[in-house]
């Protein structure tokens, strides 16, 4: 968890839907599911005994089959772009407020209203977006980088060296997520790149548990041993043979970090613990649209919310699609 | 490994989490700025009041020392005495764990239920419009921030109908208990959220037990479509709904801190996070320490019924 550990399931690493411990194999929510055939029918893709396709080539292939995970990239590039080069097309002030224009209704000059200081709700939105997905994408980059190296080690070595590293990782699961966002946010006045520090630190977990695991059934395969034979030193079969060979489960793991992330930076600007004002956040705007609800300015509790929703679904759907390709993969390896 | 010796172990391994939970867990509170004498006091406390403040307290005593002193109390079951509520904290403990029980269960329990009838609807009409609607919502349900989600739920349903109220009911539990209309909403938007993350799992279950052997045999047998379904199929594929359960201990004991502080639900999530807003560390150190606990147990039971309820799990496979 997540970090936001506000209902029972979501942002919790011990249960995300991207667990294979849990989740029978592909489980996915895609109504053209390949990988859930009737049994017998022949999966698409590639046939056993050929040789392996490339990371590349398959990601091709898969987006080819899989419309859910081309839908996502689709919302995805059109998101990144209305955040990130929006701006360049639709300029507002959203440095200086301007109480006089303040709660407008969408309108001429303003396509989306104004909020309650006056700024422009669509110009917000796309600077609420920018910081949404450099802390999603950064969190998630260093979430599974330390989670990574932690699962790689522990599993490699394995004993004792495992049973220590892996009961750090329990214990810290076992503290409420919401605890240490608290009290990591209350130390340090939050930034981007504090949060994404923040973020990285609470979610390494889930990366170190799947790392670890799939380490643990690599370390003892021919080539492994080869290696040793022929003189490697640990670091160079973790970088080498081992890590390599993990890249399936760290990508498919990456893509639904980012996803957790933003919803946890989300949760913290709501809980007022996110970016300062006058900082643009989604969830800061979604915070002070709350005041409003009652008052029925439905474009200050609509708008940032459905973003949220939007890049979330869409990093979830790439998610759920690369796993499909990496388990088609995979099975062509064996 | 003999099932029995392996639960020992993972015995041991709760017992070393739990340690190195407190550790942890001491270590951060104590990292907190300001302090509670401040918190406490004021900020126009005389330094000699503070300095007395800390040493009533026991915070003027090394780290370590303090940090031995509270395991002490800790495994005498005393989790001390709160800074800001004039009560113990078993006291607040025993007054919101009740209530958060209540609304956790009671969430829990119809996320379970809808969650089943959802997965098995999906697993009967797979591929079929049904299967990818259900899909779909639940795959919304799970992208949304649960404080947007209720609010959206108080906006319909309090603002715009007028059926029911945006707040969740104050005061102890028999107060809490008289207000049921008040508990839909904090209910309703634990078990979507819940609901989203359970019905995937169901539904692939469902549809990964369709396709083994002992379903087509049951099939060739001349068993109906919804007897395979219902009484072949189901019993096995609810073996993850264990774990899951079982993983949802801790926030059934933690609370839901997000839905409650939206609803200002007088429950552990809010004490939690009241108690973090005004650096009350007995009571955070406290909340936090029956939190992880709840989190251990649970997924050591998780296993141990994993084991009662698995054939292949028990015989070793």
């Amino acid at each position: 968890m997540t970090a936001a550990d506000s209902s029972f399931v979501p942002n919790d690493p011990t249960l995300a839907p991207n667990d294979p411990t849990l989740a029978p194999s592909g489980s996915s929510l895609a109504p053209g599911d390949s990988s859930l055939g009737p049994a017998g029918t022949p999966r698409p893709g590639p046939v056993p005994g050929k040789a392996p396709i490339g990371v590349g080539r398959a990601l091709v292939a898969g987006l080819r089959r899989n419309r859910l995970m081309l839908a996502g990239l689709v919302v995805l590039v059109l998101m990144v772009g209305f955040c990130f080069l929006g701006p360049v097309f639709y300029h507002s002030d959203q440095t200086n407020a301007s109480l006089a224009d303040q709660t407008l209704p969408p309108g001429p000059g303003h396509p989306l209203g104004t909020d309650a200081v006056g700024y422009d709700q669509l110009g917000r939105l796309m600077l609420g977006g920018q910081s949404a997905i450099e802390i999603g994408l950064g969190a998630a980059l260093l979430a599974v980088v330390l989670g990574t190296a932690w699962g790689a080690v522990a599993g490699y070595f394995g004993g004792a060296v495992d049973a220590m590293m892996m009961r750090v990782v329990d214990a810290m699961l076992a503290i409420p997520a919401i605890l240490l966002l608290l009290v990591l946010s209350t130390i340090w006045h939050p930034s981007v790149p504090k949060l994404i520090v923040i973020l990285g630190l609470l979610a390494w977990l889930g990366p170190a548990r799947f790392v670890r695991g799939e380490t643990l059934t690599i370390r003892v395969r021919d080539y492994v041993k080869a290696a040793r034979l022929m003189g490697a030193r640990a670091p160079r079969i973790i970088v080498r043979h081992v890590l390599p060979n993990t890249v399936g489960t760290i990508m498919v793991n990456a893509t639904f970090q980012v996803a957790d992330a933003i919803l946890a930076v989300a949760t913290l600007s709501y809980l007022g613990l996110g970016l300062p004002p006058p900082a643009a956040t989604w969830g800061g705007m979604l915070s002070s649209g709350l005041d409003y609800v009652q008052a029925g300015y439905w474009w200050l509790v609509y708008p940032p919310g459905i973003a949220i929703v939007l890049v979330v679904a869409a990093f979830y759907l790439i998610g759920d699609g690369l796993r499909e390709i990496f388990d088609a993969r995979l099975r062509t390896l064996r | 490994m003999a099932p029995t010796k392996q639960l020992a172990r993972r015995l041991g391994q709760a017992v070393v989490v739990l340690l190195l939970v407190s550790v942890i867990v001491f270590t951060l509170e104590h990292l907190l700025p300001g302090g509670p004498a401040r918190a406490e006091l004021g900020t126009r406390a005389t330094p000699s009041a503070i300095e007395a403040f800390n040493r009533a307290n026991g915070l003027d005593q090394p780290i370590p020392g303090q940090y031995l002193n509270w395991l002490g109390q800790l495994l005498q079951g005393d989790l001390g005495y709160s800074y800001q509520q004039n009560q113990s904290v078993n006291a607040l403990l025993s007054a919101n764990l009740p209530k958060t029980l209540v609304l956790t269960g009671t969430a829990l329990l119809v996320a379970v239920v809808l969650a089943i009838g959802v997965g098995i609807a999906q697993a009967a009409q797979r591929k079929r419009p049904l299967d990818a609607a259900l899909s779909g919502l639940a795959f919304t349900l799970y992208s949304m921030p649960v404080f947007w989600l209720a609010l959206l739920l108080v906006d319909v349903f309090a603002v715009r109908l007028g059926v029911l109220p945006a707040e969740a009911p104050q005061g102890d539990l028999a107060q809490v208990l008289s207000h049921p209309q008040a508990m839909v909403l904090p209910v309703l938007t634990i078990a979507l959220v819940t609901l989203a993350a359970f019905s995937r799992y169901i539904r692939s279950s469902l549809t990964d037990e369709l396709t083994q052997d002992y379903v087509r045999a049951a099939k060739a047998r001349g068993a109906s479509r919804s007897r395979v379904l219902l009484v072949h199929a189901l019993r096995n594929a609810l073996i993850p709904v264990v774990t899951l359960i079982g993983l949802s201990l801790p926030s059934l004991i933690g609370g839901a801190v997000i839905v409650e502080v939206v609803f200002n639900y007088p429950g552990m999530g809010l004490l939690l996070y009241h108690a973090a807003l005004s650096d009350d560390y007995p009571v955070l150190l406290g909340v936090s320490m029956a939190v992880a606990t709840a989190t251990v147990l649970g997924s050591f039971l998780a296993d141990a019924a994993y084991q009662l309820v698995d054939p292949r799990v028990r015989s070793g496979r």
